[in-house]
């Protein structure tokens, strides 16, 4: 019973402070700088910061998953390329579809978002530092980690953690009816994602398949495909 | 071992087929990219007509030829008073082209909106004071139709989120800039722009669900 209370309170504090920070950064932020970098260095060091706090807080789930990856190599990479390339082709399915209902042929670049673009322009070492590491770890940790230990049901977790990360993704920009086409890539890559975590029990699974989606993204931003 | 191997070979062969697919629409992308058309063409005969009033002076503009009726609305400053005093006229070409698309640009690739409209203005810079910029949208959008205003960077190459509080009214549409370039209005939000604004009233509701069902799961699994 204590200890449920006790993953229960960690995890709702952890999912809070992932929603607050962003947006009390984006209120005090510009009025503490004008200089653009310094807002963007900033940002980056509280965020940095978010993670080193939830990697405490989890650090001896982490440092167990870390043991169980020195053990069992095989598992979870060969689960997390598996998933990648399903996450990948479901994308590709899914853009075609939303393609030829919508006509809107920008369809398969729904990652390349405008933070990851801006961020490229301000500073290249910044935008592969968050999204590599920042970003990846932190997302496991939130939908992934969180829920997981509270939500014992391994596929009630798996399609409640890949909704709700699909709804994050697109939720902020949500203006009209047709936008909610977007939410069905980001909610097939969360289910994928959760599943891989599920398979095996270990969070560095989800985080090598966000590596290797994250890496072909850059790949295929640097050759235009 | 032989698992292994065909995990690793299916993986593969699904990332190639993923590949070919993107290739596919992205070549099918840069197809519809290419311009098709332009509501007004640049030559113009333009009839203006001025008004002033103790704060703002105001020119309404019928361009025949483009088939274009806004005005300008501009706030009087010293810029604009010593302007009107010495030229009798603002320092500023009053003239712009209403597009559905610009050529040579990322804006089209950016904005997939199917009803945008590119406002260019022929003024490039600073204006000498803020300007309301009244539109004629009429057949574009529908009364009461709510439009987002976003501002095209070209030289950091990015589409800038301005407002999204523009109502049309009696088929016009009314928004306030303080310089001149190309801007875009489009009946939803720019997914690829940046400084949107954030849907917060979503995300507080997605939080509450989320806390409920997690207290719930936790009661539900104390109670087993």
């Amino acid at each position: 019973m204590k200890k449920n209370l006790n993953t229960l309170i960690k995890g709702v504090c952890v999912f809070l402070l992932y929603i607050l920070v962003p947006y009390v950064l984006d209120m005090f932020l510009p009025s503490l700088t004008k200089s653009n970098s310094f807002e963007l260095l900033y940002r980056f060091m509280f965020l940095f910061l978010m993670l080193i706090i939830f990697v405490f807080l989890y650090r001896k789930d982490l440092l167990n998953d870390l043991k169980a990856f020195k053990k069992d190599k095989k598992k979870v990479l060969l689960n997390a390329l598996m998933s990648f390339g399903l996450m990948l082709i479901g994308i590709a399915i899914i853009s075609l579809i939303v393609t030829s209902i919508t006509g809107n042929t920008n369809g398969s670049s729904y990652e390349s978002s405008s933070v990851i673009d801006s961020l490229f322009q301000e500073n290249k070492l910044l935008m592969i530092f968050y999204v590599f590491i920042i970003s990846l770890f932190t997302e496991q940790i939130v939908f992934r980690k969180v829920f997981k230990d509270i939500i014992n049901n391994k596929i009630f977790f798996v399609i409640f953690s890949g909704m709700i990360y699909g709804l994050f993704q697109v939720g902020y920009n949500l203006s009209s009816s047709s936008d909610l086409l977007t939410l069905l890539p980001y909610t097939y890559m969360g289910i994928i994602v959760s599943s891989s975590y599920a398979k095996t029990d270990n969070i560095l699974t989800p985080c090598f398949v966000y590596l290797l989606y994250d890496l072909f993204v850059l790949f295929a931003f640097t050759f235009n495909i | 071992m032989k698992k292994n191997a065909s995990i690793i070979i299916i993986s593969f062969l699904l990332i190639l087929v993923a590949l070919l697919i993107i290739i596919l629409l992205n070549n099918n992308a840069d197809d519809s990219n290419n311009p098709k058309g332009i509501i007004a063409s640049n030559e113009t005969v333009v009839n203006i007509t001025k008004t002033e009033t103790t704060d703002s002076v105001i020119y309404e503009v019928i361009d025949n030829q483009k088939g274009l009726t806004y005005s300008w609305t501009f706030e009087k400053n010293d810029a604009i008073n010593k302007s009107l005093k010495e030229k009798m006229e603002i320092d500023v070409n009053l003239n712009l082209n209403v597009l559905t698309e610009l050529k040579d640009s990322i804006l089209d690739e950016k904005v997939t909106n199917k009803d945008k409209l590119i406002v260019s203005f022929e003024h490039h810079g600073k204006l000498p004071s803020k300007a309301k910029i009244k539109l004629n949208v009429n057949g574009k959008y529908k009364n009461g139709e709510k439009l987002f205003l976003y501002y095209y960077n070209e030289e950091a190459g990015q589409i800038e989120f301005v407002d999204d509080n523009l109502i049309v009214k009696n088929g016009k549409v009314e928004f306030e800039i303080d310089h001149c370039s190309n801007y875009l209005l489009t009946g939803s939000i720019v997914q690829d722009a940046v400084n949107n604004p954030k849907n917060i009233n979503l995300i507080i509701i997605i939080m509450v669900v989320v806390i409920i069902v997690l207290i719930g799961a936790t009661l539900f699994q104390n109670k087993k």
